[in-house]
């Protein structure tokens, strides 16, 4: 059967270049596979500028950066991971090959606005790296563009705001996409409780992108208005506040990092059954709860100006709220460990990839309860305990769900076997790096090591050079994945339809994909994670007539 | 040039000569120099300027820093605002540096206010001593009054500007900034550490990188901005924000409902239709 691969639709008629059919194609195969492209290839640049932070940090004193430059680079590696990475990330990639597989749908309900949506992120991507070779240099404000620094840095500042401004347009189209798809295109007799759980990720994830991102790109419009024409918005000196750059900003920001790790959520959830072999523990509560982060993860920004001029009033509310958003996050904690008991556990290698995120996860996650408590807060603000605390949920949490969801779906995506005793090397050598590098970062911020610093005091060099090991055992980590997904392309064996012996709808379809996926569109009237005997309740023949 | 007969011709009396000249005089004085801190990192510091120490003997900042980097600090003992604040932060933040006063770092505080008398700074210097959690070394921290040529020769060199103004309770005070600055063993100004909070890290690595006279440049240059907002004053008569927020609250809440309500996309049983 040709797969998606052979053949394709294109927005402008058919072309014989093959480059053309690629970048003009309708496909939503092909065009997530577009995004991995390029947000691969700045994911390794944005590694690349933290290992080389790390190297200056490794001892004490200025090595081989300027101070500007570290600030240029911290700013680098934060915007691109931020906006260019993980932002669009997970729903860009793995959300737009599987979420019409997982649907039973032959596309999304808009696929030329889903080729809009890469050409809109390119040409962020572009406006963006513009800046690194024109004007005085990338911005050095921080991935945050705090005003009034912002409006007064002779950087330049202005391309990278205007980059951030383009991809939350290309980031609301993606989000309004699926939004309509999930609503309209689910297979017949799917409704929303027969959903698969990732789904239920991707649709929380997306009205965070319909709703929030409009405010961020607004305020980001208002700083360039305040570069470019003076008007006093955040500038104190012109009656200005920049008080209220931190609100509008914090009010996109901190939605954007649930943004960043419920589709995470929804890979665990769907890798978690697949390996116990068994249903999924509290369907109903992992979905709902999805949708109540969703929402309460609107009302809790405030908590990152703790220290920066607020009524007491609204800092205890906003340190409860935060509390309040914990809860949810607990129960798809908890569910997830109920699955797993009794579960005939497969530790295969995207198995153990969601299980390390979910060790991970946990740390980062009661971290940030500490950072969400007041008292706490005053003491921990701005030092690396902040910066680990994050690297927990977003690199150890997100990132690593993120690769789990990748070995999951490379037999769906490319049709072949990766190497599976490479792969948990892999996984073994970036767990450990990966907590070798951070753990020593909350105990450096417990002591005091302000964060953003191209330098510290003598007695901190322990903990920093303990962090610079660990990575290097992440980068070497990092590097055996790709290597890995490149031999498994070159001569990995065929996979079959469903190597993993999965329920979900993708599973029942051909290894790579036909070009609309399904022949027939199949009636779903069962629930999406059900097992008899270690095998999957529901088969169906090539019609898609239930055969089980 | 202009006679008397000539301004009469013009209307011009001869006695809004005066008026004139001082305007020519003002057009050529340079702009008015803006209060606050104008940074000059990397320059020095005179360090033989004779100041009188707090026991009302004749010191120079040679003598006193004697080898060693220096904090700097310019208040005046009177000051009913900054000062106070920005002092016991200092005193608070020294007690936890990890470093020793007097053999690692020595520091100084300079009041700007000519009239000031070693007795004040006597007064002060006990007070800011007896608030700190550790017994600190006395001979490590002087506090100096002196003359206005000299108070001015440091200020001018740090980039310190300031003014004397009527305060509103009529007393007289001064409009100033809070800046703390690290001066190397030689006199070079290394760092400007502005605000009047600080973290002991900053402080020791200004320390360090000063006794090395290694310049670096100045962390958070907006702590000084001060706003303050009246909000029994200010409230908007029609609150646009608050009712465009509910309209458009309304007008998702409906969208959604709307979603919810009309379901999937009806299709033919084969699913061929779209």
């Amino acid at each position: 059967m040709t797969s998606f691969y052979h053949e394709t639709a294109t927005v402008f008629g058919t072309h014989k270049n093959p480059i053309l059919q690629w970048i003009f194609s309708i496909d939503h195969k092909r065009i997530a596979l577009l995004y991995m492209g390029v947000m691969f290839t700045l994911f390794f640049l944005a590694i690349g500028a933290a290992l080389t932070m790390r190297s200056e940090l490794f001892f004490p004193g200025a090595q081989f950066l300027e101070p500007k430059t570290y600030n240029q680079l911290f700013t680098f590696h934060g915007v691109t991971m931020i906006f260019l990475f993980i932002v669009p990330g997970i729903p860009a990639t793995l959300g737009n090959f599987v979420l019409p597989l997982q649907l039973g749908a032959r596309d999304l309900s808009f696929p030329r606005l889903n080729l809009l949506s890469w050409w809109l992120y390119v040409l962020g991507v572009v406006t963006g790296l513009s800046s690194l070779v024109t004007g005085h240099g990338f911005a050095d404000t921080g991935w945050t563009f705090y005003a009034p620094y912002s409006i007064r840095t002779d950087a330049h500042v202005l391309p990278t705001l205007s980059a951030a401004f383009i991809l939350g347009l290309s980031s609301i189209l993606t989000g309004l996409n699926f939004v309509v798809t999930i609503h309209r295109l689910r297979a017949p007799g799917m409704t929303f409780f027969k959903m698969p759980l990732f789904v239920w990720g991707l649709y929380a994830t997306a009205w965070i992108q319909v709703l929030a991102t409009p405010v961020v790109g607004i305020t980001l419009l208002l700083v360039i208005l305040e570069r470019t024409l003076g008007v006093g918005i955040f500038d104190p000196t012109k009656g200005g506040d920049p008080i209220l750059y931190e609100h509008l900003f914090w009010i996109y920001s901190h939605p954007a990092v649930y943004l960043m790790i419920l589709p995470a959520f929804g890979i665990v959830s769907e890798v978690l059954p697949t390996f116990t072999r068994r249903t999924i523990f509290g369907y109903h509560s992992i979905a709902i709860s999805s949708a109540s982060i969703a929402g309460i993860g609107y009302l809790v920004w405030g908590h990152h100006m703790f220290a920066s001029g607020m009524s007491d009033t609204a800092r205890v509310i906003f340190s409860f709220l935060t509390f309040l958003v914990a809860i949810p996050t607990g129960v798809k904690i908890f569910d997830w460990v109920a699955t797993l008991y009794k579960g005939s556990i497969v530790l295969a290698t995207p198995m153990l990839w969601i299980l390390g995120s979910i060790i991970n996860f946990t740390i980062g996650g009661l971290t940030g309860v500490t950072l969400g408590a007041l008292g706490a807060d005053i003491h921990l603000h701005d030092t690396y305990f902040v910066v680990a605390h994050f690297h927990y949920t977003i690199l150890g949490g997100t990132i690593f769900m993120f690769i789990g969801g990748l070995y999951y779906w490379y037999p769906k995506i490319t049709g072949k076997l990766y190497d599976e005793a490479l792969g948990r090397t892999a996984f073994g050598v970036m767990f450990i790096g990966f907590n070798t590098l951070w753990f020593p970062m909350f105990i450096a911020g417990y002591l005091g090591n302000p964060r953003r610093y191209f330098d510290y005091l003598p007695t901190f060099t322990p903990l920093h050079q303990i962090a610079g090991i660990g990575a290097l055992l992440v980068a070497v980590g990092l590097f055996l994945v790709v290597y890995n997904f490149y031999r498994g392309l070159k001569d990995g064996r065929e996979a079959g339809p469903n190597p993993w012996r999965a329920t979900t709808l993708e599973w029942h379809i051909p290894s790579p994909p036909p070009l609309e996926n399904f022949s027939k569109i199949p009636y779903v009237d069962f629930d999406p994670y059900e097992y008899e005997n270690g095998e999957p309740a529901v088969q169906f023949d090539e019609n898609f007539r239930r055969i089980r | 040039m202009l006679t008397k007969k000539a301004l009469k011709k013009y209307g011009i009396h001869p006695l809004f000569m005066p008026l004139f000249v001082w305007l020519f005089f003002c057009s050529a004085l340079p702009a008015e120099v803006p209060l606050g801190v104008e940074e000059h990192p990397a320059e020095r510091v005179s360090l033989d300027v004779p100041f009188l120490d707090e026991k009302g003997k004749r010191v120079t900042f040679g003598e006193l820093m004697d080898g060693k980097p220096a904090i700097l600090t310019l208040n005046y003992y009177g000051c009913p605002g900054l000062c106070t604040p920005q002092l016991n932060d200092l005193a608070m933040n020294l007690t936890k540096v990890k470093l020793e006063e007097n053999r690692d770092y020595k520091v100084i505080t300079l009041s700007f206010d000519p009239e000031e008398t070693p007795e004040d700074a006597a007064k002060k210097k006990a007070n800011l001593l007896a608030s700190m959690k550790r017994p600190f070394d006395p001979d490590a921290w002087t506090f100096l009054t002196g003359k206005e040529a000299d108070i001015r020769k440091v200020t001018q060199s740090v980039g310190f500007y300031y003014e004397k103004q009527a305060g509103p309770n009529g007393m007289e005070e001064y409009i100033h900034p809070a800046v703390l600055v690290a001066l190397s063993p030689g006199g070079k100004i290394t760092r400007y550490l502005n605000g009047i909070k600080q973290l002991p890290f900053d402080i020791q690595m200004a320390m360090m990188e000063a006794a090395e006279g290694k310049v670096r440049p100045t962390i958070a240059k907006t702590l000084l901005f001060c706003f303050a907002f009246d909000p029994k004053n200010k409230t908007y008569v029609f609150a646009l924000e608050k009712v465009g927020a509910v309209v458009l609250s309304l007008i998702l809440g409906a969208f959604f409902l709307y979603l919810v309500l009309t379901g999937r996309k009806k299709r033919p049983q084969e699913g061929e239709g779209d």
